[in-house]
């Protein structure tokens, strides 16, 4: 009763909980948030406070002293530490709603395909005690889908590729229902990684996960260039021989190289979600090719290697990084219609 | 091969000036047409055969026809249309993002997101029951309704007045029938009352003829009576005009005959005598009651009317017509003794009486030629379903009437002393 009329006050919201970006949705008033799934910890006197969340945490992230800790509560996609996601949560719903409290709004909040119940349950109660009303669940596949403005209530089969932070979600859909999805828990993550690990073995230099980060989006590449070494860029870090910092150079196909097993790891994806694809539904999707969605979409000739490895056309959604917010925030307008995409607990 | 192509492209971009290559495109390819325009310009500057684009980017041969032609709406929809558009641009080495910025704009307001329907499951084939409960509710309130109107309706009359079958009704006459015959015709009397107690069907036939052929030289002098005849069927008993009435009489008559073996020297006399004292009265105006009142007196005294006229038999029958109208009715309320108002209905009329304390004493329906005498107290109300029904008579002279035919009057205060200034 209470919270009926607290939720008067306040504006429903979608949340994408991205791995490694949250964006939030207002009803009404579209994407009023996109920022860095971070939180800035400190430990004042034994306590533990919120220092930072967001941007301002990010550049915090793996530069923080003894006392303060930047922590990103999503690890592949699910939530790997509850208070500070629920810390961060509660963040957003204030900041959104632009005063401290008395927000109880609805809340959809998308899930990978893969996670279990457990995860899911997690990520529904994180949100509860952040100050949601009611919370509804919805799988980032179709959150995706329907943000890049596929005609997924139609009896004809999309195929859509989300390749995230933590994961890459591979699904076909149909008839506003997932025929088939397959999530993988490879992303943006795990290149930082196979960037991370690729110069650290070959050039013994340890780079951050910051700096790993800027690479792959200034040279990463999922395949390496016809000739020559392709676009060049000086990366710091720590030598692991001597231990001083230090800079070299590094090429687009070195990049490439270290890129391959993530980017295999997603190809594969989609080769067995196409194997598992009904005769009919793959008639479609030879038509219309898949979709990438996802900051990972933004991987320059990713749609190419896919392209080559499927032999079906590839698309890249306008604004790949929105998708699934964009997506989500659809179903929270048109909830009546989509509520059957919706997973409630309830 | 294509791929060589493209990379050479995408070098030759990313190594010019891209403020060099987007206005020269936008300035040099905007009037000529849309996007589709501009892409197969690029792609035959290019010296590339549909064929090849298709084959490379793996988009079937006429979804890039269609972009080429401009017509976006053969392609499989607006997201897979700026992806194919894309991807296009960017095997010819164009600038995706102005290219799908221009496609954007050309489709503006056709269909940019699709719409949603989920179809929904059937209902099963259930009873409606929003709608059946309601048109049950209607037909119980309707049902209820009707029957409580009619059963409102039967109440008001059935409950006071219990219907009274003819064949009784002729027995309670009975006891007051007699006296005419007995008073006037004392010579039939004695016979009368002896034939009935030895055998009650046969008098019948012995008594009956005698009196039709009195009869019937009676009607053609006594010319005022035929209306008298009429009513006079009412009361088949008392009034039986053989003439016209016949052999259907034949039963009641004798019936009459049998019962009265003992009221009539009783009973007869002291519902006789007490009624009113004699007022001469015309025959023409005395309503329809003492007419029919004369009927019966008519057979009973043929010896003195049939010889002289209608007119001068008059005084003699109204003396004994209101003997006669007692005969015909029955006299209610206490008898002749203290009471000065009386009611004679002309109509059927629901009479109640109530006394001071509102205590009922009297409520039945009053047949034509019934009386009622009120009781010769203070504070008796009346209360009656036909006013005009009612003749009035206080201390033996008609007053007005209470009200006109077929009015309800209640609480009406029966005071003889007023009622009386208002003698007509």
């Amino acid at each position: 009763m209470f919270s009926k009329l607290l939720g008067v006050l306040s504006a429903d919201m979608a949340i994408d909980l991205g791995t490694a970006n949250t964006l939030v949705y207002v009803k009404g008033r579209g994407i009023v948030l996109n920022e860095p799934s971070v939180v800035a910890i400190a430990t004042v006197r034994g306590k533990k406070q919120v220092l930072a969340v967001g941007d301002e945490a990010k550049m915090m992230l793996g530069r923080t002293p003894g006392n303060i800790q930047a922590i990103r509560p999503l690890r592949d996609g699910v939530i790997a530490d509850f208070e500070v996601a629920e810390e961060m949560i509660k963040h957003f719903i204030r900041k959104v709603h632009n005063r401290r409290s008395f927000a109880s709004p609805q809340v959809i909040v998308c899930v990978p395909s893969g996670s279990t119940a457990v995860e899911r349950r997690a990520i529904q109660e994180s949100a509860e005690s952040a100050g949601a009303r009611r919370v509804f669940l919805i799988e980032e596949p179709m959150a995706a889908a329907i943000g890049a403005g596929l005609p997924v209530t139609e009896p004809t089969g999309s195929m859509v590729v989300d390749i995230g932070g933590g994961t890459t979600e591979v699904a076909v859909l149909s008839l506003g229902g997932i025929v088939y999805s397959r999530s993988v828990r490879v992303g943006g993550d795990k290149m930082d990684e196979a960037i991370i690990g690729y110069i650290r073995r070959n050039h013994n230099l340890l780079v951050g996960e910051g700096s790993a980060e800027r690479i792959k989006k200034e040279i990463g590449s999922a395949c390496p260039p016809e000739d020559g070494e392709g676009r060049l860029m000086e990366i710091k870090g720590r030598d692991l021989m001597n231990g001083v910092p230090k800079e070299l150079v590094i090429s687009e196909r070195q990049i490439a190289e270290s890129l391959a097993e993530p980017v295999s790891a997603i190809i594969e994806a989609v080769k067995v979600a196409l194997e598992h694809t009904a005769p009919e539904l793959a008639a479609d999707i030879v038509d219309k090719g898949i979709v990438l969605t996802g900051g990972g979409s933004l991987l320059s000739n990713l749609d190419f290697v896919l392209r080559h490895a499927t032999g079906l056309p590839i698309s890249i959604a306008d604004d790949p990084l929105s998708c699934v917010a964009l997506g989500t925030g659809r179903a929270l307008e048109e909830m009546k219609t989509l509520k059957n995409v919706l997973i409630s607990m309830y | 091969m294509g791929e060589k192509q493209r990379r050479f492209f995408e070098q030759s971009r990313s190594t010019t000036d891209h403020g060099q290559v987007e206005p020269q495109l936008d300035r040099h390819d905007l009037p000529k047409g849309g996007v589709g325009a501009t892409l197969r310009e690029n792609r035959e500057g290019r010296g590339l055969q549909l064929v090849q684009v298709a084959r490379a980017l793996r988009i079937r041969q006429t979804y890039l026809e269609a972009i080429e032609a401009g017509r976006f709406t053969d392609l499989p929809g607006t997201a897979y249309a700026i992806g194919f558009l894309r991807s296009y641009a960017e095997h010819l080495g164009l600038d995706p993002a102005v290219i799908v910025q221009r496609f954007k704009e050309e489709v503006s307001g056709g269909a940019t997101k699709p719409e949603f329907y989920l179809p929904k499951p059937i209902p099963e084939s259930r009873v409606p029951g929003g709608a059946l409960l309601m048109l049950a509710l209607v037909l119980g309130v309707c049902t209820y309704g009707a029957w409580y109107f009619m059963s409102r309706a039967d109440r008001s009359l059935v409950a006071y007045v219990p219907a009274l079958p003819d064949r009784l009704a002729s027995l309670i006459h009975g006891t007051t029938v007699p006296p005419p015959v007995t008073v006037p015709v004392v010579p039939l009397a004695p016979e009368m009352a002896d034939k009935p107690a030895t055998a009650v069907p046969l008098p019948s036939t012995t008594v009956e003829p005698p009196p039709p052929a009195a009869l019937a030289a009676l009607p053609p002098p006594a010319t005022p009576a035929p209306a008298a005849t009429a009513s006079a069927t009412r009361h088949p008993a008392a009034a039986t005009p053989p003439g016209s009435a016949g052999g259907d009489d034949e039963d009641e008559v004798p019936q009459v005959g049998g019962m009265n073996g003992e009221p009539m020297t009783g009973e007869g006399p002291t519902a006789i005598v007490p009624p009113q004292p004699p007022s001469p009265r015309p025959p023409g105006p005395s309503p329809i009651a003492t007419a029919a009142a004369q009927a019966p007196t008519a057979p009973a005294t043929p010896p003195t009317t049939s010889a002289t006229s209608a007119e001068a038999a008059t005084p003699p029958p109204a003396a004994a017509g209101d003997a006669g109208s007692t005969a015909n009715s029955r006299v209610y309320g206490n008898n002749g003794r203290d009471s000065r108002i009386q009611f004679k209905a002309t109509a059927e009329s629901w009479v109640e009486i109530r006394d001071g304390n509102n205590e009922i004493l009297f409520s039945r329906v009053l047949r034509p030629g019934e009386v009622y005498r009120v009781p010769d107290r203070s504070g008796i109300r009346l209360n009656t379903g036909n006013a005009g029904g009612l003749e009035v008579t206080v201390d033996g002279n008609k007053v007005a009437a209470i009200g006109n035919r077929g009015q309800v009057m209640r609480n009406v205060p029966l005071d003889a002393s007023k009622m009386a200034g208002t003698a007509n």
